[in-house]
């Protein structure tokens, strides 16, 4: 594992976005009654935001950081990193990165960096950025994370539909002398690459009029290539076995124990792979903020959409001991520790 | 109680964990909403029962890991068709 510390960057805003479109999972196709609700209750799942074909995440992304430089009244040629991570961006290449140069009116010179990344991609990104601005001397970096992950998804997989959603974020990272430390811990375990996988439409298998036919993968489960396919059971197999201790070993090194962090934001996969992990490492509900049921799993955003929803008034009135932990896609995983506030932190904006 | 229609020892036994197999399909039953019908025996097919989903796939193996400490991959999984397989399963990792 990857465990290290960074100094002197501060996390100054966050601001999350999701699609106005709400779908509720009660009003699925395919499904009768009895199973909708079913699967509202153990999933934890209600409503999803679905992104209409006209945004994409880097029009969420867009959307969060106007909010933030507009609010703040920062210059975006002050900006001098922009990274993005996605697994959704608007084009194969170039990367999300160089069009939101364009777009916010970032400086030439600013560093830009894409990532490809999932659910472990909004705390991957900030150990990228904070660390790159830490060793350069960057002053103001922005981070812009998010993913419109149901453009990839069957409408005929009842394992993958009721779960995703879409969402965005941006982050702004400063230097400043007396930052609290971010700790993190980062891991990744390549074994587990096929457990979520969109198989074509990249170079291995390029895009082919096959690519976009339905198999029956298994009952209530058709998809085709360029959907996303994912074995939730072996996503929980690997959550358990590696975010525990990863997470443990984080407070280990930053010498504290799990009951000093105020919250702990987990990427919110489904409710019962996240129950399952809280009661792992004990963590109380109220410690763990939940955003299921209102936003699905909304990707790499699901952090700074769970910490804009739910910390909104606290992280823009007090500083809180956060501890923020994504898994996911690879597979990967990563957790942060700080001490995050006062700073700006809007409630959830619709796009 | 179906442990007389299986021709499998019991019980298996560890110095720390052990799982007999009544206890296992009791485990079982308790992950579902209702009953199979006519009750979970070791020869049940598993697949049969009225909510059995990928959804309920995952309770399933969660609740292997969380009662017993034993991983269950989707490929082993797919490859079990009875109760009798689940429990041979995961009384095997038991003692290993």
């Amino acid at each position: 594992m990857s465990l290290f510390s960074v100094s002197g960057i501060n996390i100054s805003a966050i601001a999350a976005t999701v699609p106005r479109q709400v779908v509720s999972n009660l009003d699925l196709q395919n499904l009768q009654p009895a199973e909708r609700e079913e699967l509202v209750r153990k999933t934890g799942i209600g409503f999803r935001r679905v992104a209409p074909p006209d945004i994409c995440a880097s029009d969420l992304c867009a959307a969060a950081a106007r909010r933030i430089l507009s609010s703040l009244d920062i210059s975006p040629t002050s900006i001098g990193a922009l990274v993005f991570v996605s697994q959704t961006p608007d084009y194969l290449l170039p990367g999300n990165s160089m069009l939101l140069q364009q777009r916010l009116g970032l400086e030439r010179s600013a560093f830009l960096l894409d990532i490809n990344q999932g659910c472990a991609g909004y705390v991957y990104g900030l150990a990228t950025l904070a660390g790159m601005m830490q060793t350069t001397g960057t002053d103001r970096g922005l981070l812009l994370v998010g993913d419109t992950i149901t453009r990839l998804l069957s409408d005929q997989d009842r394992s993958t539909l009721p779960i995703f959603s879409d969402g965005g974020s941006a982050t702004l990272l400063e230097r400043k002398a007396d930052a609290a430390p971010m700790y993190f811990n980062m891991g990744a375990d390549g074994g587990g690459a096929n457990i979520i996988r969109v198989e074509g439409g990249g170079a291995r298998n390029p895009f082919s009029t096959e690519s976009l036919d339905k198999k029956e993968i298994d009952p209530g489960i058709l998809r085709a290539p360029v959907h996303l396919a994912m074995s939730g059971i072996d996503v929980f197999n690997y959550s358990y076995r590696y975010v525990a201790p990863n997470i443990r070993e984080l407070l280990e090194s930053a010498g504290i124990t799990s009951d000093a962090p105020d919250y702990y934001i987990f990427h919110q996969a489904n409710q019962i792979l996240n129950q399952s992990l809280q009661k792992k490492l004990g963590i109380p509900a109220e410690k763990a903020p939940e955003t299921l049921s209102l936003f699905g799993n909304t990707s790499c955003a699901t952090i700074p959409v769970t910490l804009c929803s739910r910390l909104s008034g606290e992280l823009s009135a007090e500083s809180r001991k956060l501890l923020l932990c994504g898994f996911g896609v690879g597979f990967s995983w990563a957790s942060m520790l700080t001490d995050a506030g006062p700073l700006y932190c809007p409630e959830i904006i619709e796009v | 109680m179906s442990g007389s229609v299986v021709q499998v020892p019991n019980r298996f036994k560890m110095e720390t964990k052990s799982v007999e197999i009544q206890s296992f399909i009791d485990h079982l039953s308790d992950k579902f909403d209702s009953p199979f019908p006519g009750g979970f025996k070791a020869a049940s097919r598993f697949r049969e029962h009225p909510e059995w989903s990928s959804l309920q796939a995952l309770v399933v193996v969660v609740g292997f890991e969380e009662d017993y400490g034993v991983p269950v991959t989707a490929d082993e999984l797919r490859g079990s068709t009875t109760v009798e397989d689940l429990y041979h399963l995961v009384a095997g990792k038991l003692q290993v």
